[in-house]
Order: structure tokens, then sequence, then C-alpha cells
């Protein structure tokens, strides 16, 4: 291919500058400071572009290392010609970078390329292009850590990303294989083979555990059994000391018996009384209780004796006979009929009284009547009326009823005089009957007056209205009459309230006397009758009383000499026993005494079937002694037994111990199988794991293999250019050098391999050049010719390599378009 | 009379598979529940004993207190049954009963001598070390022996645990009850005597795979004894392989994994071995697959045995890298197994995908 020309609107210091270019050699000679190194860096960027990163350093980071120091549009365009036709290609960078791509036969965009251009013509990427074609003075080193050069120069264009990949590839399955495996015994098989040996080690110990669990379960057996002789003996002890404990319990409680049935015996000083003798004396106790309850029984009680000291206060003396009470109770009865009587004869006279004077002021008066007279004169005169004839039928109404009442009383309280007054009060009565029947007249009803008005109004008003034809005149002889009547009435209610007030004065005078009378008792305030009942009853407790304090005196005298003579009786008893003197009352002397009794005598029996029981006990358990074995004293079973508790505890506590142990053991143990099968996972992992990473080295080696055996196909052209290029630019004095497939140059010197360091700047540059030289060679054998990119190479060069070094430059010429880039005239 | 010929129990034991912990400890419970079944099952069958041939146990190191309790309690619920227990190679030193726990009369244990118990007219003899020199029995009983060991097909043991079976022949025996061996087998001994292998009532892992139980004996009247397997276990493990060859996706796969299983039982456990020939560029999930299988199954398990789909002439001038590592490990000297998956993963490398190792 060859460069045909280029243009830089704005790269680095750059602005607005062109370039044409020939084939061949094409020398730009500018001193230090121009932008030589911008302009090989813009020929790369044309082919490359300008990736973006965000790297601070410059150097790392051209797009900002060649950012235009003037400003403006970044970027240009380069016209080159290849096997594909005449192109040009523009560039700007920004913000969005531009690329496009003019086929220039036709001025047409082509897509004969895309943006990675340089890749598509060069076969290898930018930094490929850089260790390649571009010859710098400051790195002439192609370095062969290229993928892509190695690609190129293995040939593997079509498939550069295989070949390009490899060394991703390779660190992918080391990276796997440190996964299994790392420095230090780490990685995934370390850890399964920690793991396996730890777990080894528990079930190694866990298996050791079962070892020893059967020599502790023997000595479990053995323990159990001395624990299982040692309770045996330490219950026999305990039997055998507790019927010596019961046999000797035993003898105390007969021992106790016995002294109690002493200390009983002393106290009836050697006499014993016998059950009948109890039995007479008790029967005598109960004839005094029941003595002595007949006298509480047959006395006054306490109410009764307050009760009798009450009444004789009132009847000092004396209590009032029966006779004289029934007499003054028949009285108070009599006086009650009387006032009762006496006030309905005053409430019927207060009646009449009020109705004869209301009846009067209805009445005409005397003038009323006169006038009335004259009204009706001639009637008046021929019809007198007599009045008086209408007061016999009331005489005879009232004898009747005085003589009933005064008959009904006197006989129902069998008084004469009240029944004589009843007979001469009825016969008064009918006589009036009869005079009132047989002597009154009628009055002459046919006379009638001229002008009868007023009378007749006058009649209305008093109550006696008349019809048109009755007789005016006997109407005011009548109402004249009734009017006399009621005066005469009214008088003779004057008279009787007179006598009622008499006999109210008397009745008064009787209830005072007997108020008086029961007075003298103490009883006064109530009524008669009822102070007679309370003096009536008082006087029958009183005389009740009496009687029968009598009585219980009588009663007692006798009962106390019947006592008298059985407690002197029972006190000579009691006195035979003075233990039993200490109680007062003779029930509870007699219990004591009893009590006494029984119990020595149920003592003597309790004694006796104690030491029957005893006998039999001693007899039953071997407790008998007999001076050639005598029984072992408690003392020393006690320290029997508590030797044998030691040892007791001693061995229970070895059998927890191991009990707890051997449970341990078995826990432990059974964990066994999950230990087995753990390991055997994990051995199968780590078999697994092995394999594994045995695998990955063996791809990486295999990998490996085919990436080294493809790279030493080009070393041999390779070998062939580097000695050609260094026997130009040397000649005889050039070192016997060799390279190797990593671009590495070793010099035999001396008969020692030397790296190019050992050597001078200038040799150093000489080597790497024509590395670099042989590089392009076996890069671009075939395919696309490169152009070279000198950016001013020789500048450690002496004067003599530096003429080989031109001729080999215009030898280079005449195969590849070469840009040279020059500070020094001297150089060029 | 019906008897129960069972053998190798191993309670407690670990389990043989990869199974989690989970499942091996549930699976242990099993085996105890399973042998507590037969003690059940011959009480309602009507059988008379059980004849245990050895291994009930796995190890005396490990048995569980609780398991022994179990075992004793189940021993006493039964007294209509005889236990005729003959320790085996796993069960040496475990003592079922102690000190504490009397052996119950229908227990019977043997020694390293021969030993005989009668049931009725059946003489059940035993010998923990057996030797057919010293053995004599009565041929008109009813003749059955047991023994725990590795049965061989001669007349001398060559190792301590063989049992030349051809030894016993002649010696007026009907049945030889066998434990030892965990898949089921029986061999004749004589024109009188089958020797038989009952296998172990429950897999313990993919390598006791199948039907799984006991042997139900049973004398007739004609003086033999007739035996019939019983399938009792409470699980079967099955091994199951599936080719994948052609298999184009994780569905494909999927797909012929479920055509694989179908009809084994959700309550079973399996293990599906995944084989055939896969295309470099294809790597199939196979933990999404065992994920699947553990959700259809109670345990699941898979294992790749697949090959890599590889022409080496499709890489003979194949100049890439790839060419180039493909053809290299082609030519190693590696198993061809190494081969797959090392080229599986240098591949997957190569394109920046995750590595399967």
């Amino acid at each position: 291919m060859k460069l045909i020309s280029l243009y830089i609107e704005n790269f680095g210091k750059l602005s607005r500058w062109s370039l044409d270019l020939s084939g061949g050699l094409n020398t730009v000679c500018e001193e230090n400071g121009w932008g030589k190194s911008t302009l090989a860096a813009f020929i790369k960027a044309m082919f490359y572009g300008l990736p973006k990163n965000a790297k601070r350093d410059l150097d790392e980071n051209e797009r900002k290392k060649y950012a235009p120091w003037q400003g403006g549009n970044y970027g240009g365009y380069l016209v080159f010609e290849c096997t594909h036709g005449k192109f040009r290609v523009e560039r700007s960078f920004g913000e969005t970078d531009v690329y496009a791509l003019t086929d220039l036969s036709t001025g047409l965009p082509s897509s004969a390329f895309s943006e990675t251009l340089g890749q598509e013509l060069f076969g290898v990427d930018a930094d490929g292009f850089e260790r390649s074609v571009y010859f710098s003075a400051r790195s002439l080193a192609p370095s062969g850590k290229n993928d892509t050069v190695r690609a190129k120069l293995t040939g593997v264009l079509d498939d550069v990303n295989d070949m390009g990949n490899f060394e991703k590839a390779y660190a992918l399955l080391e990276n796997r294989a440190k996964d299994y495996k790392k420095t230090g015994n780490r990685g995934k098989i370390g850890e399964l083979e920690a793991e396996i040996r730890e777990l080894k080690e528990q079930a190694r110990e866990k298996r050791g555990l079962f070892v020893g669990q059967k020599s502790k379960e023997q000595e479990l057996a053995a323990v159990r059994s001395e624990l299982a002789a040692a309770n045996a003996e330490a219950e026999r002890v305990r039997v055998f000391a507790e019927r010596i404990d019961e046999k000797k319990r035993r003898e105390d409680a007969i021992r106790s018996l016995e002294a109690q049935r002493a200390a009983i015996g002393q106290a009836f000083v050697g006499e014993i009384p016998s059950a009948e003798e109890l039995a007479q004396r008790q029967a005598c106790l109960r004839a005094i209780a029941l003595d002595n309850a007949e006298l509480r029984r047959i006395g006054l009680n306490e109410a009764e004796q307050n009760e009798l000291v009450a009444l004789s206060a009132a009847f000092s003396s004396g209590a009032p006979e029966a006779e004289t009470l029934e007499n003054q109770h028949m009285l108070a009865a009599e006086l009650r009929a009387k006032r009762t009587l006496l006030a309905e004869s005053r409430a019927r006279l207060d009646r009449e009284r009020q109705e004869d004077a209301a009846r009067l002021r209805e009445l005409p008066s005397e003038a009323e009547l006169r006038e009335a007279r004259a009204v009706l004169e001639p009637a008046a005169a021929a019809a007198p009326v007599t009045a008086r004839t209408r007061l016999l039928p009331i005489a005879a109404l009232l004898f009747s009823l005085f003589g009933a009442a005064a008959l009904v009383f006197g006989v129902w309280k069998s008084v004469l005089p009240l029944i004589v007054c009843g007979g001469a009060g009825l016969i008064a009565g009918l006589v009036c009957l009869a005079i009132d029947r047989f002597a009154g007249s009628k009055p002459d009803r046919n006379a009638k007056p001229a002008d009868d008005r007023p009378v007749r109004d006058l009649l209305a008003r008093c109550g006696k209205p008349v019809s048109e034809n009755a007789d005016l005149v006997a109407a005011l002889v009548g109402l004249s009459e009734e009017s006399e009547q009621v005066r005469a009435r009214m008088a003779e209610q004057e008279k009787r309230a007179a006598g009622l007030a008499a006999e109210e004065t008397e009745l008064r005078a009787c209830e005072n006397d007997l108020r008086a009378y029961l007075a003298r008792y103490g009883i006064a305030g109530s009524d008669p009758e009822t102070g007679l009942r309370r003096l009536s009853e008082s006087a029958r407790d009183w005389n009740r009383l009496v009687a029968k304090q009598r009585e219980a005196a009588r009663a007692g005298a006798e009962k106390r000499a019947a006592l008298s003579a059985n407690l002197a009786e029972i006190d000579r008893f009691f006195a035979r026993y003075p233990a039993c003197l200490s109680e007062a009352d003779p029930e509870r002397r007699m219990q004591l005494l009893a009590g006494a009794v029984a119990r020595h005598t149920a003592l003597k029996e309790q004694i006796e079937r104690n030491r029957a029981e005893l006998a039999s006990f001693i007899a039953e358990k071997g407790l008998a002694e007999n001076p050639q074995t005598p029984l072992p004293d408690l003392a020393v079973l006690q320290a029997d037994a508590d030797r044998i508790k030691e040892r007791q505890a001693a061995l229970s506590e070895r059998e927890t111990a191991l009990s707890i142990e051997l449970d341990r053991a078995t826990r432990e143990t059974e964990k066994i199988p999950e230990l087995e099968e753990s390991i055997e996972r994990l051995s199968d992992e780590l078999t697994d794991a092995k394999d594994r990473y045995r695998l990955l080295r063996l791809t990486c080696e295999y990998l490996k293999g085919a990436q080294e055996a493809l790279t030493t196909r080009y070393l041999a052209g390779t070998r062939e250019s580097f000695g050609k290029y260094l026997n130009l630019l040397a000649g005889e004095a050039a070192p016997q050098a060799d390279v190797n497939a990593e671009f590495g140059v070793t010099v035999l010197d001396g008969g020692m391999s030397r790296q190019p360091e050992s050597y001078s700047r200038g040799w150093r540059d000489i080597l790497q050049f024509c590395v670099r030289l042989s590089l392009v060679d076996a890069l671009f054998k075939d395919g696309e010719t490169p152009f070279l990119l000198l950016d001013d190479p020789f500048t450690n060069l002496d004067e003599k390599r530096l003429v080989s070094a031109k001729e080999l430059l215009g030898r280079l010429a005449s195969q590849f378009q070469v840009l040279y880039l020059v500070c020094h005239a001297d150089r060029t | 009379m019906k008897l129960i010929h069972c053998a190798d129990v191993h309670l407690d034991s670990p389990m043989n598979s990869r199974f989690s912990a989970e499942v091996a400890k549930k699976r242990r419970a099993e085996l105890l529940e399973t042998f507590c079944r037969i003690i059940e099952f011959a009480s309602a069958e009507g059988a008379c004993a059980i004849l245990i041939a050895g291994d009930l146990f796995d190890s005396p190191a490990y048995v569980r207190k609780h398991t022994k309790t179990i075992v004793r309690e189940a021993v006493a619920k039964h007294p209509e049954l005889q236990f005729f227990y003959l320790a085996g190679n796993h069960d040496g030193g475990t003592d079922l009963y102690g000190e504490t726990d009397p052996q119950p009369e229908n227990f019977h244990t043997f020694g390293s001598r021969w030993k005989t118990y009668r049931l009725g007219d059946v003489a059940v003899t035993a010998s923990e070390r057996p030797n057919a020199e010293t053995l004599a029995l009565d041929p008109a009983d009813i003749n059955i022996v047991m023994m725990h060991g590795n049965a061989v097909e001669t007349a001398n043991a060559a190792k301590k645990d063989d049992i030349p079976i051809r030894a016993y022949a002649g010696k007026g025996i009907d049945y030889i009850a066998l434990g030892h061996y965990h898949s089921r087998s029986s061999a004749s001994v004589d024109g009188r005597c089958r020797a038989c292998y009952c296998g172990c009532p429950e897999g313990r892992g993919f390598d006791e795979c199948g039907e799984k139980g006991f042997l139900l004996l049973e004398t007739t009247p004609d003086r033999r004894v007739e035996q019939r397997f019983v399938p009792f276990a409470r699980r079967t493990l099955h091994e199951v392989a599936v080719d994948i060859t052609g298999c184009d996706g994780q569905e494909d796969v999927m797909r012929r994994a479920k055509d694989a299983v179908a009809g084994i039982s959700g309550d079973d456990m399996v293990k599906l071995t995944v084989k055939g020939a896969v295309d470099p560029a294809f790597s199939p999930e196979y933990d999404w697959i065992a994920e699947k299988l553990n959700d259809r199954f109670y345990c699941a398990e898979l294992k790749s045995e697949t090959t890599l789909l590889i022409r080496p002439e499709d890489y003979r001038n194949d100049i890439s890298l790839k060419g180039e590592f493909i053809r290299r490990v082609m030519n190693a000297e590696l198993p061809q197994a190494d081969k797959d998956r090392v080229i599986r993963n240098g591949l997957r490398a190569l394109w920046g995908e995750e590595i399967d190792l």
C-alpha cells in the first residue's frame, strides 16, 4: 500500500498542515519540537482512530495528548492506495467521532473498510501497528506480547480471534485451575484434603472411643456388680440394725408401761378400788347429782324470784281477795255500759237539738204567722188547731225505747232496779200512744182565703207547699203547732241535758273510786277495766309464787337431808385416795379415779401383750441373746452402715462417670456412619477436583503447546531476515545474535549468552531495528505491503553505523514506502 | 411351616453412594423400618421363625442404642416368632442384648461351633465358623443350615470367609441360608439341598440396584423346603443409561432422559448415566437435568460418560490455534474421556465461555 497525501486540520500542535507523499523514501526533516511524533501519531490515528479512555497520563491517553492546542476541529484526512483501490479516510474526534471513507475512483463513500480500517488493512491492531511498522527511537523493541501480531505472524488472519484469545483463554484456564490449587496448599483441593484429614481424625478418635468403650463396659459391669453387693450388704446391716432397734424400742416401751403402772399404783397407796366399789360410788355420785338437780328444779328460778320480789313490793299488805276483784270488775263493766249509754244519749240529744234549732229557724215567727192569719182571717177563725196532740207519739216512742233498753240491760246484768224501770218505761209508752189515738181532733180544711199568695209563699218557704185547693188555714195551724212543738222539744232537751250532766258527774266519781283502788296496788294511768285485769293477773302470779316458794322450802329440806348423807359417804370414799383430791369436783374426782383404775388395768394387759410380742419378735428375727453370740451394738452397726455407704457412694460415682463416658462415647460413635459418608463424599469430591485440576493443567499445557507450535512457524524466516539486516547494518562487526519466538534477542559473546542490555545504546538500537525489520518481513510477506514510519530511529548510531543505516534505508525504500521523520540533516 | 430367610440388613450403615446427608440419614431409618416390617410380615404370614444369616448390623463401632432398642422391642413384641441370628463379619462384637437387657427366649444365637435348634421337625443349625467336616445332622430332620460368607463352587475353602458348598453335599441338608452377598442367587448343593443368598432387603447405594427383599421358606408335606423371593424394599435403586448422541439442545437431552426413566416409581432412587457422542460446541447442562430428576424421584444422580463428536480429519489442515490444539490433544496418549474433556474445555476457554471443570 502507499500513502498519497494527508491533511491535518488540527492535531496536537499541528494545524491546517498538509503533506504529499511519493513512493519510496519520504523524508520530513524538522527540528526538535516541530511535531514529528505528532505527525506519526496522526497517521496511526487515521488508520486506527483514537480510542477514548480516562487515563490521566498523557503517554497512555493519546486522545488527550494530541488534542488541538489551538482548538478547532480535531482531526484531518489521509489519502492512501491499496490493492482495493484509492481511498480517502477522514476522521474527526470529539463528543462523537466521525469516520468517513471515500473511494476516490468513484468519489462516493466506500464500505470497503470499516472503522477498524488499520486492523483490516494490516491485520494487526493499533498496538501491533505501533510495534511493527512504526519505528521510533523511543521504543524499538517490538515485544511479542501482542496477540494480533502473533496471529498475523502465524498466518491465522482469518481467525484472528482464535489466536488473539489465547491469552484470555489461558488466563481463564489458569484461574479456574487456581480455584482448585493455589500456592500454600490453598484452593479447593487443599481445603478438601484438610477437611478429609479432619474428618478422618474425628472418625479415628471415635473408633478409638469404641475400643475404649469395651473395657469401660466391662468395668461398668464390675462396678455395678460390686455396687449391687454393697447395696445388699447395706440392706442387710440396715435391716439388722432396724431389728435391734425395734427390739430395744419394744423393751423400752414395756419398761415405760411398767413405770406408768407403778406410778398409778403409788397414787392408790397400795389399795385399788374394785370395779364393784367404783360402781357403787358412781351410783352414789349420780344420786347426789340427781338430788342437786332436784333441789335446783323445786325452788324458784331467778326470774320467778325477781317477779316475787317485785310483786311483794306491790302486795306488801297482801293481795286483794278474788271476790273483791270480781266485784270491782263488775262495777267497772257497769260503769263502762253507763258511759256508753250516756254518750249515746248525749249524742242523740245533740242531734235533736241541732235538728230542732234548724227547724225552728225555718218556721215562721209569731209575727209572720199573725200576718198570714190576717190574710186568711175567715178561715183561720173557723179552724183552730191543737198542736199539743202531736207530742203524744213522740213521748210514746221515747218511753218505749228507754223501757226496752233498761229491761234488756237489767236482765243481762241481773240488776233488779233496772228491770223495774224498763217495765215502767214500756207501760208509759203504751199509755201515751193510746191517748194520742183516741183524744186527737182534725182541723177544717174547707176554708179558702181571697188572696192567699203570701200564705202560700210562706208555706213553701217552710217546706210545706200546698196545692191550689189545699186548706191554707190548716196549713198555717200546722206551722204554728209545729213551731210550738219544736219549742217544747227544745225545752225538754234542756232538761235532759241537765240530767245527763248529773249522770256524768256520778259516773266520773265511781271511776275515780276505782282508780284510787288500783293505785293502792301501784296501777295507774290506764282505764279501770284494764287496770283491774292487770291487778288480777299480778295477784294470781303473786299467789302462785308464794305457794311455790312454800312448797320448795318443804321439799328442799327433805332433799338436802338425803344429799348430806350421800356427800358424807362419797367424801369418806375419796378420802381413801388422796391422789384424786386434787380435783374439787366429786365427779371429776370419780373420773380421775375411774380413769386411773382403768389405765392401771389396761397397762397391765398392755405390758403382758407387749412382752408376748417381744418374745415372738426375738424368736422370729433370731435376736435371742446368749453369752456366745451377743448382739452387736447399734453404734457398731451404724459404723458398718457408714462404711458401706461410703463405698456405695464411691461406686455410684464411678458408675455415673462410666455411664456418662459410655453415653458420650456411644453418641460419638453413632456419628461414625455420617462421618464415613462425609469422608466418602469428600474423597469423591477430592478425586473429582484433582481430576478436574489435572485436566485443567492438561488443557493449559496443550493449549500453550498449540500456541507455541504456531508461533515457531515464523521463527525460521524471522531469524533469516534478522541475520540479513544485522549484516547490512553492522557488517563484519556484527555480533553473533539470534532472535527467539518472543522477539527477544540473545547475543553470543565470549561463549556466553548475553541480553542486549549488556551492550551500548547504539548496538541495542541496531539489534532492535533489525528485529523490527525482520518482524515486518514476517508479518507482511503476504498480502498488503505496508509503509514504514521511521521516527528518527538512528539518533544513537555512530557515524559508521549511520552510513550503513542510510544505505539500508535506501534499500528499504525500494521495497516499502518509507516516511522518515528526522530532526537533523546529518541523518538524512 | 413357614420361615423367613433374610440377611445383610446392615443397620446403621453408611450409605455407599454420594447421597446427601439428609437422604443417607433417611435411608438408615428406612433400613431399620424395613427390618421391623419383615418381622411384622412374618407374623402376619404365620411364619414361625426368622433366619438372619449375618450382618444384621453394619459395625459394632457405631450401631446406635436407639437401633438396638427398636430391634429388641420388635423381637419382644412377637414372642410367637423364633429369631435365629447368625453373626456375620460386620456384626462381630455387637451386643444386642446385655446385662440390663437379657436375651429373650425367642431369640437364638450361635457360636463358633455348630449349634442346632429344633422347631418341630425342622432343625436350624448354624455356626459363625462353619466347618463341613464337623457338621453332623440327622437326615430324618428337615435340616436348614445358616452360614455367612463367600460361597464357592468348590469342596475346599481357599480363603477364610469362603464357604465351599460342595463340601456340604450329602450332609442331609435341605436348605442352606446364606448371607454376605447383597444380590440374591442360588445354587444346587446336591439332589436334596439348595444354597441361597437372599440378598439385602434394601439397597444402600447404586452398587446395589434392583429388586431387594427376602426369601420366604415353606416346608412341604414331602419334607422339602420351597423358597419364594418376596420383594420388600421400601425403595428400589435403578441405574439407567441414556444415549444423547445427536441431541442438539438441552430440551432434547432432557426429553431423552425422561424417556429413559419413564415407568420408574417416584419413590425410587435413580442414577442416570448419560452416554453418547456430543458435538464440542454443545455442552449439556447436567446439573439442571439432575435437579429435574431429583424433583421427580426420591433421589437422583447423574453421571456423564459422553464423548466428543470430533473427526480428526476435520482439523488436519486447520492452521488455527483451535485446530492445532485439537490435533495435539487427539495425538496425545491420554484416555479418550480425558481427551474429550480437555478439548471441550480448551475450546470453551478460547470462546470465552465458562469452564466446565
